[in-house]
């Protein structure tokens, strides 16, 4: 037996410009990340005070040590953006990877309860809260000062945290389906 | 050339091990599928659960 060494990780994203209608492209502002059963690796690096560029290898990094990640929604939202952004800096592509999304790998439920993972921490009575931005909050997030950054940091690393004790609950209660594997 | 007599085992013979084959070949199918299914639920089970399971031995899943 072999442990795994499973990457948990969340991104948080502002809009940068418009592409048509009210579409707008995404700019990463935050990518934070932790090795489940390994406090100590939890990092969260921010647009504003991190190299953008140094901020996508020092996560590539960790997702290439990683035999699996996870997060939730990371197939359709996080995994993708941060491909476009490596593709837009001209840094190679993400490899394949084992995932377990625990939005899409969640088990059928029909509209009977909520997939998000405020409403499922909440539904299953685990303990870590999820740190809230209002919009006001999210526009002194996004532009980057001081004070925003502090904010987004808070979201992302609070995201991280909810989420591995969401994972570890679901997995305890075979809530989830079989890890996929993501290929950009 | 073969007399009728002996063609006639032949096939009889040929019949009997096509039977025997296809027997076994359905039963190992159906044990096949019943054991991968579970086998691949456990396997990805441990993995959620962050653990690689050690690899099989061949010599004990066949009692050599």
């Amino acid at each position: 037996m072999r442990k795994l060494r499973i990457l948990d990780f969340d991104i948080e994203n502002r809009p940068l410009s418009y592409l048509g209608q009210d579409y707008t492209t995404a700019e990463i502002t935050a990518i934070a990340w932790c090795f489940d059963g390994e406090p100590a690796t939890m990092t969260c690096v921010l647009l504003g005070r991190d190299d953008p560029e140094q901020m996508l290898r020092e996560f590539v990094k960790r997702y290439d040590a990683a035999d699996m990640v996870t997060g939730h929604y990371i197939r359709m939202h996080d995994l993708p953006i941060i491909n476009g952004a490596l593709v837009e800096r001209g840094l190679p592509c993400l490899a394949d990877k084992l995932t377990c999304d625990t939005k899409l790998d969640l088990v059928k439920k029909g509209p009977v309860i909520s997939a998000s993972q405020e409403n499922l921490c909440a539904m299953l009575g685990l303990r870590k809260p999820k740190v809230h931005m209002n919009t006001v909050m999210w526009r002194e997030a996004n532009r980057l000062t001081p004070a925003g950054l502090k904010l987004t940091a808070e979201r992302a690393i609070g995201d991280v945290l909810q989420h591995m004790e969401l994972r570890h609950a679901l997995v305890a209660r075979d809530l989830l389906s079989e890890p996929k594997t993501w290929r950009p | 050339m073969r007399g009728e007599i002996e063609q006639q085992l032949a096939n009889r013979l040929k019949v009997l091990r096509a039977a025997i084959r296809l027997k076994h070949s359905i039963a190992a199918d159906e044990e096949l599928n019943r054991l991968l299914d579970e086998e691949k639920k456990k396997f990805l089970k441990q993995v959620q659960q962050g653990k690689l399971p050690a690899p099989l031995d061949t010599g004990k899943l066949t009692g050599a």
